[in-house]
């Protein structure tokens, strides 16, 4: 594994305390170059997870707060007519929003209205932002990293799963264990120590290590794995309806950077197995009405790793 | 989920259920009347227009009326007469109907078990094997449309008619073996009742009165009478006198049988009395076509071995009951046995030389004339055998009609006719002489298949001849028509009427009359040779061929052993089929890797360590490890060649990695099967 990718891993690990899994988890996201949808009650670190990343990284930050009356322009930008010092003449002037960065933390995306998250989605899809005529491409790399709130779900709107599928994970951070709380007492303010990280991840090496996750391999033996989770969960599962071609290459595109995480040129099945939940709840979380076990797990549990 | 009753009938398969219903009435074709077929065109086509949306299904009273038409039209068609032919007539105008309140898919499986019993029904009348083709043809386009009738109405792609047929034959290709172990041991249980067919006053073949316009009829006809074949050497053509009746009753126009003396001695009755015992006899498996009468036919000196035959006083094979169906007998013939050579009884003396008291004054008195000159009986038969050979009479199949005294007429004007002319002349002079004679009705000569050596009788075999009663001598034969038309006992009808090509004459296009074309009468042998083989193996194979085969085959006597046989060849048949079964559900491997890994694993889930669905192979190894931790190095050293081999290296289709890995595999194996010995032989260890 690349040092500065360790040593990054290391430094959020350390301000998010006791979530290793999810810091990989939102690593991988970040090479894979997918978007990263935290699912938490407020104050369990989805900001300061989301600060800490952008700044290991070095990226540029923004944040949008959702709400209820946000409009689209207050995410793209706008054009204002400015009139030249002293004339009569002037010109309309484009006013880029704060999705213009590298990292956008979009928090809480469930309060605004539908439109205003479709600009943001379509922005997320694409990688550029047409306005009155003109495309503009985003910055690369660009990272969206949107939080909900799973409860108390009055006057907000849920993602469909259209637009569900277009994170390519979605994380729960959970409470921290006992150790990691008390850790967590004892230490200095976490907006801090996320804002004050070193940058550890140079933009250079993170394209660089984006580009490596496509040279990963996956052999004819994690394929037909790959193969036969999205057959379960289209044909025998029992599910409403199954995982999307996009779904099975965010899953196995997943796996890839899981794998290159944990220094590896090759995919194992674990690594599909580590990243499976994180892919899949969110696109199938509608299609299931089992109650207990999660899509993830009855895959998990009834799908031949070698067959 | 709907239950079936309520299920719509699936688009595709109102066109298999008409289809079906359409091949089952086939078979039907000699005895519908063709109202019927109107019937069957009309219910066919609403029911079409409703598929196809133009019409609607007929309302209550549509329905009722058409129900009492039908019936109606069955009791008038056939005379309010109870016969096979009315009532499957009645029942296939019901399974027309049934089409027009075909809605459901329970409808649908309604028709197409009557469309089975239709065409089971069918074979009542028919029974060639032409017809089992057919039936077979049938049987597979029912159970098309019963496959079609099962699929599911709302699906989206549709099966293809030809997929359809596909598993049709597929399934009645499952069910041959069945087909044949019910043909062969399923009980031959006689009919509990009977119905006679309508047709039976219809059917060419003898009647047990002579007119000779009767005759005449039969040489038209080309229908089949008999087909025979020979247990030993087969007689001369000119020796094969099937006899059928003896006439020995004269109105004055017409011989008909008298009813006397007609005891019988039922089968196995006592051999004919034969001179020399050295006299060689004749067998015969004789395949004779239902007449409706109990008569069976046999060559002279007939011995009854076959049961429920008999041999009657005057030497002819009879039936306990008249042959509906055609029938299959043996029979055992001495040829030159003396009959009634003793004397014979008053009562038939009397009735063999019966006369009517007046008329043909002419033949009387000729008959005078030869006892009067020769005195003897046998030089005066052999006088009126030579007054035929030599006097200027003529073979023809149309002669004029005659008038009052028509033996008269024949002998001294006209002298044309046909066999029963010749017969019926020579017994009336035998008889105005004092001599006692009768005449013979049955068959002569017959077509002799020399590929497969068997003799078929067809109906323009019919002949009539004479036989007379000499002292000592008993009943002898004598055939006037072999003195006037030799050809004829030679070489049969066709040829004796080669002049007047008379021959069929009101058949044009018999491929009788055009045996002269060599390839065409081949293949009519050929034809007829295959509906034979049918006759002689498929259709007559009855109750005592049944039991005669399964005692020759299978050591079984009694109806309990052939109960036991059927059962255990069921029984045989489910234990074949579910093996096959489970034998297609054997586990299949994509790769001798999976194998051995299988293996691998069901050998350590003997050991207490069971794979877990959804497992990676290096946390199962792991678990592995963990329970025998002795192989602890094995095991690992396993996980990272799996590793490479499966993962890092994608060799799987490598033969000489996937070798490698599964010696490995196999030694793993191994190894647990010892350790887990040695655990087990020092269990404190």
């Amino acid at each position: 594994m690349s040092v500065a990718l360790q040593s990054a891993i290391e430094s959020v690990n350390a301000v998010i305390l006791g979530k290793e899994q999810q810091v990989k988890l939102a690593f991988s996201c970040l090479l894979a170059k997918g978007h990263l949808l935290i699912e938490d009650l407020p104050g369990m670190g989805k900001t300061t997870l989301s600060h800490a990343l952008a700044a290991v990284t070095g990226l540029d930050y923004n944040r949008i707060q959702f709400t209820s009356d946000l409009l689209p322009a207050d995410i793209l930008g706008v054009s204002i007519f400015e009139r030249e010092a002293g004339t009569e003449l002037g010109r309309f002037r484009f006013h880029p929003g704060p999705v213009f960065t590298q990292v956008l933390l979009a928090d809480e995306i469930n309060r605004a209205t539908p439109k205003a998250q479709s600009a943001l989605l379509e922005a997320m899809e694409e990688g550029q932002v047409t306005i009155e005529g003109e495309t503009r491409p985003l910055p690369a790399p660009f990272f969206v990293i949107a939080t909900q709130n799973p409860i108390s779900q009055s006057g907000t709107f849920p993602l469909p799963e259209s637009q569900l599928d277009r994170f390519l994970m979605r994380i729960q951070l959970g409470y921290p264990h006992q150790e990691a709380e008390r850790a967590l007492l004892l230490g200095q303010d976490r907006r801090d120590m996320a804002a004050h990280l070193a940058e550890a991840l140079p933009k250079a090496e993170l394209l660089r290590l984006q580009q490596q996750v496509n040279d990963v391999q996956a052999s004819s033996s994690v394929i037909d794995y790959v193969q036969r989770l999205i057959a379960y969960t289209r044909y025998d599962g029992g599910f409403q309806y199954g995982l999307s071609p996009r779904g099975a290459l965010a899953l196995l595109r997943s796996a890839k950077a899981w794998a290159l995480i944990d220094g590896r040129a090759f995919v194992l099945p674990e690594d599909i197995q580590r990243v499976l939940p994180a892919v899949v709840d969110h696109r199938l979380a509608d299609a299931a009405q089992h109650g207990g076990h999660s899509v993830s797990q009855q895959l998990l549990n009834h799908v031949p790793v070698l067959l | 989920m709907t239950t079936t009753s309520s299920v719509q009938i699936p688009k595709g398969a109102v066109i298999w259920l008409l289809l079906a219903t359409a091949t089952s009435l086939v078979l039907h074709a000699s005895h519908l009347p063709l109202g019927f077929w109107g019937l069957a065109l009309v219910v066919a086509g609403w029911r079409w227009m409703v598929h196809l949306g133009r019409a609607s299904y007929p309302g209550k009273m549509v329905k009722a009326t058409a129900v009492v038409l039908t019936t109606l039209a069955v009791i008038v068609t056939f005379d309010r007469s109870i016969s096979l032919e009315s009532a499957s007539a009645f029942l296939i105008a019901a399974c027309l109907l049934k089409l027009l309140e075909m809605r459901t898919v329970r409808d649908a499986q309604i028709v197409v078990y009557m469309a089975f019993l239709l065409l089971a029904t069918g074979f009542l009348f028919q029974q060639d094997i032409g017809s089992a083709l057919w039936g077979i043809v049938s049987a597979g386009i029912i159970t098309s449309a019963m496959i079609s009738v099962q699929q599911n109405p709302y699906a989206e792609s549709k099966t293809s008619m030809r997929t359809n047929a596909a598993m049709a034959s597929r399934i009645l290709l499952l069910s041959l073996p069945m087909m044949l172990m019910l043909y062969f041991l399923f009980p031959r249980l006689g009919p509990l009742w009977s119905v006679g067919l309508q047709s039976s006053q219809a059917k060419t073949g003898m009647t047990d009165v002579m007119a000779p316009a009767d005759i005449a009829q039969l040489s038209q006809s080309t229908e089949l009478a008999l087909r025979v074949s020979f247990t030993d050497q087969r007689p001369a053509r000119s020796d094969l006198y099937w006899r059928g009746l003896t006439l020995d009753h004269y109105d004055g126009r017409r011989w008909q049988v008298a009813n006397t003396s007609r005891q019988v001695d039922w089968a196995p009755s006592v051999k004919p009395d034969v001179a020399h015992a050295r006299v060689q006899s004749i067998g015969y498996d004789i395949i004779q076509e239902p007449t409706d009468q109990p008569w069976l036919f046999a060559l002279r000196g007939v011995q009854a071995v076959e049961a429920n035959t008999g041999r009657t006083a005057d030497d002819r094979l009879i039936a306990r009951r008249p042959l509906y169906q055609r029938q299959r007998y043996h029979a055992q013939s001495w040829p030159q046995a003396i009959l009634d050579g003793a004397e014979l009884t008053a009562e038939a003396r009397r009735q063999q030389l019966q006369l009517p008291p007046q008329g043909n004054p002419k033949a009387r008195a000729w008959a005078d004339q030869l006892r009067r000159s020769f005195v003897d009986d046998q030089r005066i038969v052999a006088a009126l055998m030579n007054t035929f050979a030599e006097s200027s009479f003529h073979y023809t199949l149309q002669p004029q009609t005659l008038g009052q005294d028509d033996i008269d007429a024949f002998l001294f004007d006209t002298r044309r006719g046909f066999c029963a002319h010749y017969a019926g002349a020579m017994v009336f002079v035998a008889r105005a002489a004092g001599i006692p004679a009768r005449v013979v009705v049955g068959y002569q000569g017959g077509e002799w298949n020399e590929q497969e050596a068997y003799l078929t009788v067809r109906q323009f075999d019919a002949h009539a001849w004479v036989e007379v009663w000499l002292p000592s001598q008993g009943w002898l034969r004598f055939d006037p028509t072999a003195q006037v038309a030799p050809d004829r006992i030679e070489y049969g009808l066709q040829r004796a009427l080669a002049q007047e090509d008379d021959f069929l004459r009101e058949q044009f296009f018999s491929v009788h009359r055009l045996q002269h074309v060599q390839w065409l009468n081949r293949l009519r042998l050929q034809l007829d040779s295959i509906n034979y083989y049918w006759h002689r193996w498929v259709l007559s194979y009855d109750r005592q061929r049944q039991s005669q085969l399964l005692q020759g085959w299978l050591g079984m006597k009694t109806y309990q052993d052939i109960l036991y046989g059927l059962a255990i060849g069921v029984a045989l048949l489910f234990v074949f089929a579910s093996s096959w079964l489970l034998w297609q559900q054997r586990p299949r491997y994509r790769n001798r890797f999976f194998k051995a890994w299988t293996r691998l694993q069901k050998r350590a889930q003997r050991f207490g360590v069971a794979a877990v669905q959804g497992e990676t192979s290096n946390h199962y190894l792991q678990r592995l490890a963990h329970a025998f931790p002795a192989l602890r190095s094995e095991i690992a050293a396993l996980n990272r060649v799996l590793e490479a081999y499966l993962y890092r290296n994608d060799d799987l289709n490598d033969p000489e990695q996937t070798r490698v890995v599964i010696r490995q595999m196999q030694a793993l194996r191994w190894r647990l099967s010892a350790r887990h010995k040695s655990n087990h032989d020092q269990p404190h260890s």
